[in-house]
């Protein structure tokens, strides 16, 4: 795949970078991957640019990927779901993403937003994970659920249960 | 970082810089992030849940009264930096808020922005 590029100061088109980064905050130790891209460095005393080195920029795009990867990262270890973790259990059951999403009470398209984007709340976050967790829960809400047909109820639930036995 | 005293003459330098500011972002041009801005950022997002759109519209809100140091009078440096402390997000966070505008082009630089360490004065307040 070509790799996204970004300007840099002169104008010049550069590609986005990709790389692990950490961060510990409170004790603990977070891990997501951040995009930047590289330009010359600017002093910011002198505000002079150094054309022999590069240092790591990021454009407000960049940053704003960054900090929900961040934030994503935080909440998971705070006890939320991670997005791989749904995509995982959706994939197992079969369960539409719209379906999953409605069944625990989200609109359409939450859970796919979830998935494409990371956790953005960790009440949510953390609901989606005990429901992963026990699906017990999940029947329940399927059995629960208005939005979707008799049939459709009872196939899901076959698939959820059949797993168990 | 050089502290202009308050005259009339630095006063306008300071309302010209966030006239420029301001100018730059309105025309479309966004905030560039150093390392160590976006480490720093790394803190309010976790800490206040401050981000970059909240960074960008402390920014816009900028005004004489808010600056702490800069800008280099003599007019040699690529980036005229400037640094404000200013409220940030919801909850009125003050920051330290430090960036550049590149004399030959368009960039505006983010270097800092962090809950500063001490209390800052802020000489053009008043």
């Amino acid at each position: 795949m070509e790799a996204k590029k970004v300007l840099t100061r002169e104008n010049k088109p550069t590609n986005e970078l990709y790389g692990s980064t950490e961060k510990t905050f409170k004790g603990i130790k977070l891990e997501y991957t951040e995009v930047y891209f590289l330009d010359y460095e600017v002093n910011e005393d002198t505000g002079k640019i150094n054309k022999t080195k590069k240092a790591k920029y990021y454009t407000k795009n960049q940053i704003d990927r960054n900090m929900k990867a961040l934030k994503n990262a935080y909440l998971i270890t705070k006890g939320a779901a991670a997005p791989s973790e749904i995509i995982s259990f959706r994939t197992r059951y079969k369960i539409p993403a719209s379906t999953f999403s409605i069944v625990l009470g989200f609109s359409k398209n939450t859970i796919s937003n979830i998935e494409n984007e990371g956790i953005t709340s960790l009440s949510s976050g953390r609901l989606i994970k005990m429901c992963l967790n026990n699906k017990d829960i999940i029947y329940q809400y399927i059995q629960l659920c208005d939005s979707i047909d008799n049939n459709k109820k009872e196939e899901l639930s076959k698939r959820l249960m059949e797993e168990s036995i | 970082m050089t502290e202009l005293s308050y005259t009339v003459d630095n006063l306008a330098l300071i309302q010209e810089f966030i006239d420029e500011t301001k100018k730059r972002i309105s025309d479309g041009v966004d905030i560039t992030f150093t390392g160590k801005a976006s480490s720093e950022l790394e803190d309010l997002v976790l800490e206040f849940d401050i981000d970059a759109a909240d960074i960008e519209s402390a920014v816009m809100d900028l005004t004489t009264d808010n600056y702490y140091r800069g800008i280099d009078p003599s007019g040699r440096a690529d980036f005229n930096v400037c640094a404000f402390c200013t409220p940030v997000g919801e909850d009125n966070v003050e920051i330290y808020l430090k960036y550049g505008l590149e004399a030959e082009g368009l960039q505006i630089l983010l270097f800092s922005n962090h809950v500063p360490n001490y209390p800052m004065s802020q000489p053009f307040k008043n």
